[in-house]
Protein backbone atom coordinates (compact mmCIF):
# COMPACT_ATOMS: atom_id res chain seq x y z
CA UNK A 1 0.00 0.00 0.00
CA UNK A 2 1.29 3.47 -0.83
CA UNK A 3 2.52 5.28 2.38
CA UNK A 4 0.37 7.82 3.43
CA UNK A 5 1.57 10.80 5.08
CA UNK A 6 -0.10 14.31 6.18
CA UNK A 7 1.74 17.06 7.74
CA UNK A 8 0.64 18.80 10.73
CA UNK A 9 -1.27 22.34 10.78
CA UNK A 10 -2.48 24.55 13.46
CA UNK A 11 -6.23 22.61 13.82
CA UNK A 12 -4.84 19.15 12.45
CA UNK A 13 -2.16 16.59 13.57
CA UNK A 14 0.43 14.87 11.55
CA UNK A 15 -0.78 11.96 10.16
CA UNK A 16 1.84 8.88 9.11
CA UNK A 17 0.73 5.31 7.75
CA UNK A 18 3.15 3.29 6.54
CA UNK A 19 2.28 -0.17 5.16
CA UNK A 20 5.77 -1.71 4.65
CA UNK A 21 6.40 -0.66 8.71
CA UNK A 22 3.17 -2.02 10.02
CA UNK A 23 2.57 1.77 11.42
CA UNK A 24 0.28 3.99 12.00
CA UNK A 25 1.25 7.00 13.81
CA UNK A 26 -1.08 10.29 14.93
CA UNK A 27 0.33 13.09 16.78
CA UNK A 28 -0.66 16.62 17.55
CA UNK A 29 -4.53 18.53 17.87
CA UNK A 30 -7.61 17.98 15.85
CA UNK A 31 -10.29 20.24 15.65
CA UNK A 32 -10.78 20.70 11.24
CA UNK A 33 -13.43 22.38 10.20
CA UNK A 34 -14.95 19.28 8.05
CA UNK A 35 -13.67 16.03 10.33
CA UNK A 36 -15.29 13.72 7.92
CA UNK A 37 -13.48 15.32 4.50
CA UNK A 38 -10.21 15.88 6.14
CA UNK A 39 -10.20 12.28 7.72
CA UNK A 40 -11.56 10.24 4.74
CA UNK A 41 -8.04 9.88 3.50
CA UNK A 42 -6.87 8.67 6.50
CA UNK A 43 -10.43 5.89 6.81
CA UNK A 44 -10.27 4.55 3.25
CA UNK A 45 -6.58 3.98 3.93
CA UNK A 46 -7.34 2.09 7.23
CA UNK A 47 -9.89 -0.09 5.42
CA UNK A 48 -8.18 -1.25 2.65
CA UNK A 49 -4.87 -2.09 5.02
CA UNK A 50 -7.59 -3.74 7.42
CA UNK A 51 -9.91 -5.42 5.23
CA UNK A 52 -8.43 -8.83 5.08
CA UNK A 53 -6.72 -10.91 8.36
CA UNK A 54 -2.97 -9.64 9.16
CA UNK A 55 -0.35 -12.12 9.84
CA UNK A 56 2.20 -8.99 11.07
CA UNK A 57 1.61 -7.23 14.52
CA UNK A 58 0.37 -3.02 13.27
CA UNK A 59 1.48 -0.42 16.00
CA UNK A 60 -0.76 2.23 15.98
CA UNK A 61 0.40 5.45 17.99
CA UNK A 62 -2.00 7.82 19.12
CA UNK A 63 -0.76 11.12 20.83
CA UNK A 64 -3.86 13.90 20.24
CA UNK A 65 -3.53 16.63 22.38
CA UNK A 66 -7.08 18.33 22.03
CA UNK A 67 -9.60 17.40 19.66
CA UNK A 68 -13.18 18.61 19.16
CA UNK A 69 -16.58 16.66 19.46
CA UNK A 70 -16.36 15.96 15.61
CA UNK A 71 -12.83 14.56 15.88
CA UNK A 72 -13.93 12.59 18.99
CA UNK A 73 -16.71 10.80 16.13
CA UNK A 74 -13.74 10.22 14.06
CA UNK A 75 -11.64 8.40 16.81
CA UNK A 76 -14.52 6.19 17.65
CA UNK A 77 -15.14 5.39 14.06
CA UNK A 78 -10.95 5.00 13.72
CA UNK A 79 -11.12 2.24 16.99
CA UNK A 80 -14.32 0.77 15.32
CA UNK A 81 -12.22 -0.50 12.19
CA UNK A 82 -9.18 -1.25 14.70
CA UNK A 83 -12.12 -3.61 16.72
CA UNK A 84 -12.83 -5.24 13.38
CA UNK A 85 -9.77 -5.94 12.47
CA UNK A 86 -8.98 -7.15 16.24
CA UNK A 87 -11.96 -9.72 15.79
CA UNK A 88 -10.75 -11.24 12.87
CA UNK A 89 -7.70 -12.12 14.22
CA UNK A 90 -5.36 -9.50 13.05
CA UNK A 91 -3.17 -8.08 16.00
CA UNK A 92 -2.35 -4.94 17.19
CA UNK A 93 -0.35 -2.71 19.57
CA UNK A 94 -2.53 0.26 20.06
CA UNK A 95 -0.78 3.54 22.63
CA UNK A 96 -2.34 6.48 23.66
CA UNK A 97 -0.52 8.49 24.86
CA UNK A 98 -0.92 11.85 26.84
CA UNK A 99 0.75 14.09 28.61
CA UNK A 100 0.67 14.18 32.37
CA UNK A 101 -0.49 17.46 32.94
CA UNK A 102 -3.25 16.85 30.24
CA UNK A 103 -6.59 15.13 31.92
CA UNK A 104 -8.97 15.60 29.49
CA UNK A 105 -6.61 13.49 26.86
CA UNK A 106 -5.99 10.70 29.63
CA UNK A 107 -9.62 10.76 30.43
CA UNK A 108 -10.12 10.19 26.62
CA UNK A 109 -8.21 7.62 26.26
CA UNK A 110 -10.02 5.45 29.19
CA UNK A 111 -13.44 6.20 27.47
CA UNK A 112 -11.93 4.70 24.72
CA UNK A 113 -10.12 1.82 26.34
CA UNK A 114 -13.46 0.99 27.61
CA UNK A 115 -15.61 0.87 24.64
CA UNK A 116 -13.29 -1.39 22.55
CA UNK A 117 -12.23 -4.46 24.48
CA UNK A 118 -11.32 -6.72 21.43
CA UNK A 119 -7.76 -4.90 21.52
CA UNK A 120 -6.25 -3.50 24.63
CA UNK A 121 -5.38 0.31 24.53
CA UNK A 122 -1.98 1.28 26.23
CA UNK A 123 -2.06 4.16 28.50
CA UNK A 124 1.27 5.83 27.90
CA UNK A 125 1.88 8.67 30.19
CA UNK A 126 4.60 11.71 28.93
CA UNK B 1 -15.48 60.48 44.77
CA UNK B 2 -19.65 59.97 44.96
CA UNK B 3 -22.02 57.42 46.09
CA UNK B 4 -22.67 57.25 42.05
CA UNK B 5 -18.98 57.53 41.08
CA UNK B 6 -18.37 54.62 42.85
CA UNK B 7 -21.63 52.72 42.10
CA UNK B 8 -20.41 52.92 38.56
CA UNK B 9 -17.15 51.94 39.44
CA UNK B 10 -17.82 49.04 41.21
CA UNK B 11 -20.14 47.62 38.05
CA UNK B 12 -17.37 48.13 35.38
CA UNK B 13 -15.00 46.30 37.54
CA UNK B 14 -17.19 43.92 38.02
CA UNK B 15 -17.07 42.26 34.58
CA UNK B 16 -14.21 42.47 32.89
CA UNK B 17 -14.33 42.12 29.62
CA UNK B 18 -11.98 39.65 28.03
CA UNK B 19 -12.84 39.21 24.80
CA UNK B 20 -15.06 41.27 22.02
CA UNK B 21 -15.61 40.21 18.74
CA UNK B 22 -17.93 40.93 15.99
CA UNK B 23 -17.47 40.47 12.29
CA UNK B 24 -16.77 37.69 9.34
CA UNK B 25 -14.90 34.15 11.12
CA UNK B 26 -13.21 31.20 9.38
CA UNK B 27 -11.60 28.33 10.47
CA UNK B 28 -8.46 30.34 10.90
CA UNK B 29 -10.44 33.06 13.24
CA UNK B 30 -11.24 29.73 15.38
CA UNK B 31 -7.65 29.48 16.03
CA UNK B 32 -6.50 32.74 16.10
CA UNK B 33 -9.17 33.58 18.60
CA UNK B 34 -8.64 30.86 20.45
CA UNK B 35 -5.22 30.79 20.91
CA UNK B 36 -5.61 34.60 21.68
CA UNK B 37 -7.84 33.88 24.17
CA UNK B 38 -5.95 30.72 25.97
CA UNK B 39 -2.84 33.06 25.85
CA UNK B 40 -4.34 35.63 28.03
CA UNK B 41 -5.63 33.60 30.35
CA UNK B 42 -2.04 31.75 30.51
CA UNK B 43 -0.88 35.14 31.41
CA UNK B 44 -3.58 35.97 34.04
CA UNK B 45 -2.51 32.71 35.63
CA UNK B 46 -5.42 31.04 35.19
CA UNK B 47 -5.88 27.56 35.85
CA UNK B 48 -4.73 25.07 33.72
CA UNK B 49 -7.83 23.13 32.62
CA UNK B 50 -9.89 26.27 33.30
CA UNK B 51 -7.61 27.24 30.01
CA UNK B 52 -8.27 24.27 28.42
CA UNK B 53 -11.96 23.54 28.78
CA UNK B 54 -12.60 27.55 27.59
CA UNK B 55 -10.04 27.02 24.46
CA UNK B 56 -12.19 23.62 23.53
CA UNK B 57 -15.74 25.67 24.53
CA UNK B 58 -14.47 28.66 22.01
CA UNK B 59 -13.37 25.93 19.17
CA UNK B 60 -17.07 24.17 19.43
CA UNK B 61 -19.01 27.32 19.56
CA UNK B 62 -17.29 28.90 16.64
CA UNK B 63 -17.22 25.78 14.57
CA UNK B 64 -21.35 25.68 15.50
CA UNK B 65 -21.60 29.34 14.01
CA UNK B 66 -19.65 28.10 10.72
CA UNK B 67 -21.76 25.11 10.51
CA UNK B 68 -25.04 25.72 10.77
CA UNK B 69 -25.37 29.92 11.14
CA UNK B 70 -28.20 31.40 8.13
CA UNK B 71 -25.01 33.69 7.06
CA UNK B 72 -22.51 30.85 6.29
CA UNK B 73 -20.76 30.79 2.98
CA UNK B 74 -19.24 27.54 1.37
CA UNK B 75 -15.77 29.13 0.19
CA UNK B 76 -15.37 25.97 -1.61
CA UNK B 77 -13.98 22.50 -0.32
CA UNK B 78 -16.68 22.30 2.48
CA UNK B 79 -14.71 25.59 4.03
CA UNK B 80 -17.38 28.27 5.19
CA UNK B 81 -17.02 31.99 6.62
CA UNK B 82 -19.74 33.50 8.27
CA UNK B 83 -20.49 36.74 10.01
CA UNK B 84 -20.89 36.16 14.01
CA UNK B 85 -20.20 37.28 17.28
CA UNK B 86 -17.92 36.08 20.57
CA UNK B 87 -17.83 37.91 23.78
CA UNK B 88 -15.92 36.20 26.86
CA UNK B 89 -15.94 38.57 30.63
CA UNK B 90 -14.92 37.17 33.95
CA UNK B 91 -17.63 38.13 36.77
CA UNK B 92 -15.34 39.43 39.31
CA UNK B 93 -17.79 38.38 41.87
CA UNK B 94 -18.59 35.07 41.15
CA UNK B 95 -14.82 33.82 39.09
CA UNK B 96 -16.48 32.40 36.64
CA UNK B 97 -16.05 33.28 33.24
CA UNK B 98 -19.11 33.95 30.44
CA UNK B 99 -18.79 33.17 26.87
CA UNK B 100 -21.36 34.46 24.89
CA UNK B 101 -21.89 33.65 20.90
CA UNK B 102 -24.22 35.27 18.46
CA UNK B 103 -25.50 33.94 14.97
CA UNK B 104 -27.85 34.55 12.78
CA UNK B 105 -30.15 30.95 12.19
CA UNK B 106 -32.75 30.62 10.07
CA UNK B 107 -36.58 30.76 11.62
CA UNK B 108 -37.44 27.76 10.71
CA UNK B 109 -34.19 26.37 12.16
CA UNK B 110 -35.72 27.94 15.78
CA UNK B 111 -37.42 25.00 16.76
CA UNK B 112 -35.13 22.66 15.91
CA UNK B 113 -32.01 24.02 18.09
CA UNK B 114 -34.22 25.19 20.94
CA UNK B 115 -35.33 21.04 20.82
CA UNK B 116 -31.61 20.15 21.13
CA UNK B 117 -30.64 22.66 23.86
CA UNK B 118 -33.75 21.99 25.79
CA UNK B 119 -32.78 18.69 25.58
CA UNK B 120 -29.31 18.96 26.54
CA UNK B 121 -30.22 21.00 29.55
CA UNK B 122 -32.40 18.34 30.82
CA UNK B 123 -29.95 15.86 31.36
CA UNK B 124 -28.54 15.69 35.00
CA UNK B 125 -24.99 16.81 35.19
CA UNK B 126 -23.56 13.75 35.81
CA UNK B 127 -24.85 11.93 33.16
CA UNK B 128 -23.51 13.98 30.18
CA UNK B 129 -20.36 11.64 30.05
CA UNK B 130 -22.72 8.48 29.82
CA UNK B 131 -25.13 10.43 26.89
CA UNK B 132 -22.02 11.92 25.21
CA UNK B 133 -20.50 8.03 25.21
CA UNK B 134 -24.32 6.80 24.20
CA UNK B 135 -24.54 9.53 21.53
CA UNK B 136 -21.32 8.46 19.79
CA UNK B 137 -21.94 4.81 19.60
CA UNK B 138 -25.61 5.29 17.78
CA UNK B 139 -23.39 7.59 15.55
CA UNK B 140 -21.03 4.96 14.27
CA UNK B 141 -19.81 5.49 10.95
CA UNK B 142 -22.44 8.34 10.37
CA UNK B 143 -20.35 10.32 8.58
CA UNK B 144 -22.07 13.98 8.71
CA UNK B 145 -19.84 17.26 8.79
CA UNK B 146 -20.29 17.95 12.55
CA UNK B 147 -21.17 14.90 14.83
CA UNK B 148 -24.32 16.63 17.15
CA UNK B 149 -22.03 16.27 19.90
CA UNK B 150 -21.20 20.18 20.69
CA UNK B 151 -23.93 20.89 23.37
CA UNK B 152 -23.08 17.99 25.11
CA UNK B 153 -19.28 18.89 25.16
CA UNK B 154 -20.05 22.20 26.25
CA UNK B 155 -21.90 21.38 29.02
CA UNK B 156 -19.76 18.54 29.89
CA UNK B 157 -16.43 20.91 29.93
CA UNK B 158 -18.51 23.98 31.57
CA UNK B 159 -20.29 21.65 34.15
CA UNK B 160 -23.28 24.33 33.65
CA UNK B 161 -25.97 24.06 31.90
CA UNK B 162 -26.44 26.25 28.37
CA UNK B 163 -28.47 29.82 28.17
CA UNK B 164 -29.97 30.95 25.04
CA UNK B 165 -31.93 33.29 23.57
CA UNK B 166 -34.00 33.89 19.98
CA UNK B 167 -34.66 37.41 19.09
CA UNK B 168 -36.40 38.78 15.92
CA UNK B 169 -34.18 40.60 13.80
CA UNK B 170 -35.84 42.76 10.63
CA UNK B 171 -35.27 39.85 8.40
CA UNK B 172 -37.89 38.11 8.26
CA UNK B 173 -36.52 35.24 7.58
CA UNK B 174 -33.93 34.81 10.15
CA UNK B 175 -33.58 35.32 14.26
CA UNK B 176 -30.33 36.16 15.98
CA UNK B 177 -29.19 33.08 18.14
CA UNK B 178 -27.29 34.11 21.14
CA UNK B 179 -25.54 31.32 23.40
CA UNK B 180 -24.12 31.94 26.83
CA UNK B 181 -21.97 29.41 28.29
CA UNK B 182 -20.38 29.95 32.06
CA UNK B 183 -17.25 28.81 33.11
Amino acid sequence: MERLFIEKTEYTPTIEMDGSKQLIDIRGDSFPENTYDFYKPVISWLEEYFKDARNDVTTVNMEINYFNSSSSQLFFDFFDILEEAANMGTKLEVNWIYNIKNESSHEAGEDFSEEFTSFKINMIEK
Amino acid sequence: MSDQELLHLELSIDNVVLFDFNGVMTQNSVVTIAKTVENKLIKAVEDESRVRSIFEIIVEMMQNILSYSADSINLGNNMFESRGSLFISFQTRDKHYNIHSGNYVYKQKQEGLKKNLDEVNAIALDEIKNVYKERRRERRRVHSRGAGLGFLDMVRKSKNRLEYSFKDTDEDDKVYFELYVKV
